[in-house]
């Protein structure tokens, strides 16, 4: 997944949005295609694909993705529909709802998370204690 | 039915021997028209107009990417089929869609593999490659009717179509077309002083932009050659455009 590589090369983008650090946009972005931010937005954004946010972005809106990459500035709040992974310098002032969070130390979150239950193995496995323990055995004299 | 348009330049000597083998070799393959030659006396418009109405169904245009932009400018609803021979330069559009230069260029027309390619519109002139605002003053990109983009600073705004240079990808056929704003001069020391990344160019991908400045009207260059006055709505005019192309064509481009 693009988004995620460390390496950053988006070699697998199709259509991409880049909001660069020399603009600054507001308004609705509805788009279906990954969206890298490293400049201003405010408004509202949603994509069906990965969105980027640049440490020197900075982005007032609520934002809805299928998997999110911050280590820029978010004041709204987050819907992912996947991973969303906060890096050192991310700063998320807002709620987060997805599937899976990933937060580096140094990330600062102030906001609610909401993520999906997931049933694991414990949990699923645990059953009521056996009901044929052995009486306690009455002796008589 | 066939037609042909000879840009003004080909008139030079250099081209005469080229020209000689390409109606030659038109003429073997069955393929030859009436040939109109650009003068500064004749009206281009005018010329593919009364081609039309003669019933001409492919219009081939002998000349360099400037040629091609100025036919594809006025084309406009007409029901053909563009075809190319490039000579001159530069001949890059001819390049995307797998055409070789001069008399090599017959062969395509004639095995007539046909595409259909969008087109931008902005006001009345349609453009092929990109319609470009580099101005001083503050511009205002209002697009898909949802957001609106202020470029901060200097920049060259660009709506392409099919892009030549820069860090993104084209495709003249997916009905879309890209608003590029691009820094001008602000790498280097300025950025090495500030700490920021300026010169990365903001990309966006829409069907439909109004271009407007902030103060004066500024002039919008489609093509490199028709001048439009910003405010500007620019749109696609999805697979417009009816174009003879080559085997080794490379619409989609991933510069």
């Amino acid at each position: 997944m693009g988004v995620f590589s460390k390496s950053g090369d988006g070699s697998d983008r199709e259509i991409e949005t880049v909001i660069g650090p020399s603009v600054k946009v507001e308004g609705n972005f509805v788009g279906s295609g990954n969206v890298v931010i490293e400049g201003a937005f405010s408004g509202s954004l949603k994509t069906s694909h990965d969105l980027r946010v640049g440490s020197e972005a900075r982005v007032k809106a609520d934002v809805e993705a299928a998997n999110a990459y911050v280590a820029g500035e978010i004041r709204g709040n987050l819907k992912v529909a996947g991973r969303t992974e906060l890096t050192a310098s991310a700063k998320v002032h807002g709620n987060i709802e997805t599937k899976v969070l990933s937060v580096e130390a140094g990330a600062f979150f102030n906001g609610k998370s909401v993520m999906a239950v997931a049933e694991t193995p414990a949990v699923s496995g645990l059953r009521p204690p056996a009901s044929n323990a052995k009486p306690a055995s009455k002796t008589n004299s | 039915m066939y037609s042909y348009i000879y840009d003004a330049f080909l008139a030079d000597r250099k081209y005469e021997s080229e020209l000689i083998k390409i109606e030659a070799r038109l003429l073997e393959l069955g393929l030859q028209g009436r040939i109109e030659r650009l003068t500064i006396l004749k009206n281009l418009g005018e010329i593919i107009s009364d081609a039309v109405k003669r019933g001409c169904k492919t219009l081939v245009v002998a000349g360099n990417d400037q040629t091609v932009s100025r036919v594809v400018s006025l084309i406009g609803d007409a029901p053909v089929t563009l075809g190319i021979i490039p000579l001159g330069e530069p001949n890059r559009i001819a390049g995307l869609l797998g055409i070789p230069t001069g008399f090599a260029a017959c062969d395509v027309i004639s095995r007539r593999i046909i595409e259909r390619v969008d087109l931008g519109r902005a006001g009345s002139a349609y453009f092929l490659s990109s319609l470009d605002v580099s101005a001083n003053v503050p511009l205002e990109l209002f697009c898909d009717g949802q957001y609106t983009v202020h470029p901060q600073g200097a920049n060259t705004v660009r709506v392409v179509n099919v892009g030549f240079a820069g860090s993104f990808s084209t495709n003249p056929q997916d009905g879309v077309l890209e608003a590029v704003v691009e820094p001008r001069g602000r790498g280097g020391f300025f950025q090495a002083v500030f700490g920021r990344r300026t010169g990365q160019p903001s990309v966006f991908p829409i069907r439909t932009v109004r271009i407007r400045s902030r103060e004066e009207s500024v002039p919008a260059l489609a093509d490199g050659q028709t001048v439009v006055k910003t405010p500007v709505t620019v749109d696609v005019a999805p697979k417009r455009l009816k174009i003879i192309v080559g085997k080794s064509r490379r619409l989609a481009t991933r510069d």
